[in-house]
């Protein structure tokens, strides 16, 4: 389960951000959505999060240039999942490189959905706890 | 639950009698491809740049992998593809065709899942 783990989802194809929030909700995770890199900048910039699950492509900022975003004009370090719908980009390292955490391809398993932020807020929660 | 042309499983498989999800999935799915079908074409039918046409077949793809209308997702895929090698545009016009048959062929269905959904919400 992802009891108190808050989630931004960032997709613009509505049937898979439904079926994601959906998904969220049955793990007990707290989710907001985003339909592009727009808003989930300006999400990001007031709101706390966990982890993002970051659709690749998008229409203006894609999954790349928002993450680039991310981590370079907001410093923020927050885990980041590339969520694809093409095998071979989960097999290269192209998400790695943009600054993503890991990769999960479309449709998931929740089990499988789980693990991967279970294990990515369990690194950055042992991170923070030896800045600190 | 597979019906002929088109296979809901995945759907069902998360929903745990949740009618309301079901229904809205669906719902979705048949206002995306309605309108997500007519762009496409009409990036095809005009000429649009590849990647344009690589957009939206890509787009689509993700949807018909959840409501898998037979066919559509190895005829996005394909599209795709052609316009990733941006190659054989003559040939992306009947793969259009062919799909928005698909399409209009599972439309029945569709809309006949949606009911039945509607139906099962009025009664919870």
């Amino acid at each position: 389960m992802l009891t108190g783990i808050r989630i931004l989802v960032v997709e613009d194809n509505m049937v898979n951000q439904k079926i994601t929030n959906f998904m969220l909700k049955k793990l007990d995770a707290t989710a907001d959505s985003a339909m592009n890199g727009n808003e989930a900048i300006e999400l990001l910039m007031h709101n706390d999060y966990d982890v993002v699950l970051m659709d690749l492509q998008m229409p203006g900022m894609d999954g790349y240039t928002t993450t680039e975003y991310i981590r370079t004009k907001l410093n923020n370090n927050i885990p980041i999942i590339a969520v694809t719908a093409d095998i071979f980009v989960s097999e290269s390292a192209e998400y790695f490189n943009s600054g993503m955490n890991a990769c999960i391809c479309k449709p998931f398993e929740p089990n499988h959905l789980e693990e991967i932020i279970l294990n990515l807020v369990k690194v950055e929660t042992l991170a923070s706890k030896k800045a600190g | 639950m597979s019906t002929q042309l088109v296979d809901f499983s995945f759907v069902y498989e998360m929903a745990d009698d949740d009618a309301t999800y079901v229904y809205e999935v669906i719902n979705l799915f048949l206002k995306t491809l309605s309108d997500g079908m007519g762009k496409l074409e009409k990036l095809v039918n005009e000429g649009a740049d590849f990647s344009e046409i690589r957009f939206q077949a890509h787009f689509l793809k993700s949807s018909a992998k959840v409501v898998k209308v037979q066919g559509m997702f190895d005829g996005f895929f394909e599209l795709e593809n052609m316009a990733r090698e941006e190659r054989d545009r003559d040939k992306m016009l009947p793969l259009v065709s062919m799909l928005m048959n698909a399409f209009t062929q599972a439309r029945p269905e569709l809309e006949r899942e949606i009911a039945k959904n509607k139906k099962a919400m009025s009664k919870a």
